[in-house]
């Protein structure tokens, strides 16, 4: 005679979808529009790209989802930290079921380069989030940044952010749903409150 | 022999409640997580534009194109000085320019890298009496600025203009 008893783990996953398409990794966000390695092309100041970043519940169990943006400028793979962020603009979707947590930014006299964003509802399992992102662009203002250098009556104006790239980084964190606000606060040390009918708030 | 089958059926039957139990409780000592990310950039591109004029004369009319020889997209704007203060009337066959009411004639659309104002501008210049046969100098000033969006992404004219970005170019004829 024997006993068997069979124990189902439930599964937790998730997907970062771009434009529909699931993405993962360094250098896939923006390949899309700008291609990647050394002949990609080019931003323009101004010009808005529609870029439709998702979150898509690919496992089997109910999950709260958080976003985490960052954005800042690289050249050669280093970052310049004098430069500032915000110039980086996003179309963010805090009109359909995303909110901004504005205390997780960096303080008033710094420049957002963190945007951390919490959906308000449960993700279903197989469920498509409404999209935290729908564009982005790159504020008209660089062009008011320029350099002048010369002498002799000869002189040349070079702008300042016309060497770098801009770069965006994505990072999506899933929790289950049962004892949300503790499972919340354990994985993410933040403390949120979950309505009776599940939205959560900051 | 039956009381040992007996008794290992129990301890089975306990642990199988106890696990039950354990996962129907309210805390955990664990939560379930997972994350996912992605990366990538885009390399900017920002320069100055060049712009030339292009003029034909006939009929005391001069009829001004202007073409961007640069890589980037900039709004023009045109305007001209006649010896003399004769006076000059400003014209097009179609409706690219608008009258900016300083003096200048703007083009109302951009002008996109290698093209060209498709709409030309005319300058008739007032004629000279019978009695008057010197040449008439007449002097067609062209500027051109970035083009600036505005917060939908559409190129801005006035934003354009207010910017730091215009240059100048001059004909004289």
């Amino acid at each position: 005679m024997y006993y068997e008893m069979q124990v189902n783990v439930s599964n937790i996953d998730v997907a970062l979808l771009e434009n529909g398409r699931s993405v993962e990794g360094e250098n896939t966000l923006l390949a899309d529009w700008f291609g990647d390695g050394e002949n990609q092309t080019r931003l323009i100041p101004g010009e808005h790209y529609e870029e439709t970043l998702a979150v898509q519940n690919t496992g089997a169990i109910d999950t709260y989802v958080r976003v985490i943006l960052y954005r800042s400028w690289k050249q050669g793979g280093r970052k310049i930290t004098t430069l500032s962020p915000e110039l980086i603009r996003l179309g963010l979707g805090t009109d359909n079921g995303w909110i901004l947590d504005e205390s997780a930014s960096a303080s008033e006299d710094q420049y957002q380069e963190r945007l951390v964003l919490y959906y308000q509802k449960p993700l279903a399992p197989g469920q498509v989030s409404e999209p935290f992102c729908s564009r982005f662009w790159l504020d008209s203002a660089v062009y008011e940044a320029v350099e002048t250098a010369g002498e002799q009556g000869t002189y040349k104006t070079s702008f300042l952010y016309g060497a770098y790239s801009l770069d965006l980084d994505a990072e999506v964190n899933v929790v289950q749903t049962h004892d949300a606000e503790n499972a919340i606060r354990s994985a993410w040390g933040v403390d949120v409150n979950i309505a009776e009918d599940g939205t959560l708030s900051l | 022999m039956r009381r040992v089958r007996n008794k290992k059926t129990l301890c089975l039957a306990a642990a199988a409640l106890i696990l039950t139990c354990s996962a129907a409780s309210g805390k955990a000592l664990a939560y379930f997580t997972d994350y996912v990310s992605a990366s990538g950039n885009a390399p900017v591109s920002m320069g100055f534009t060049d712009t030339e004029i292009e003029e034909k004369v006939s009929n005391w009319t001069k009829t001004v194109t202007v073409k961007n020889t640069g890589d980037y997209a900039c709004f023009v704007r045109v305007r001209a000085f006649a010896q003399g203060d004769r006076a000059l009337e400003y014209t097009s066959d179609g409706d690219g320019w608008m009258n900016g009411e300083d003096g200048y004639y703007y083009y109302k659309v951009p002008v996109a890298p290698k093209g060209i104002t498709e709409d030309p501008l005319k300058i008739r210049i007032e004629r000279p009496g019978d009695e008057e046969t010197e040449d008439i100098k007449v002097i067609v000033v062209e500027e051109h600025a970035l083009v600036f969006y505005n917060e939908e992404g559409m190129p801005d004219l006035s934003l354009s203009w207010k910017s730091p970005s215009r240059t100048e170019t001059e004909n004289v004829l």
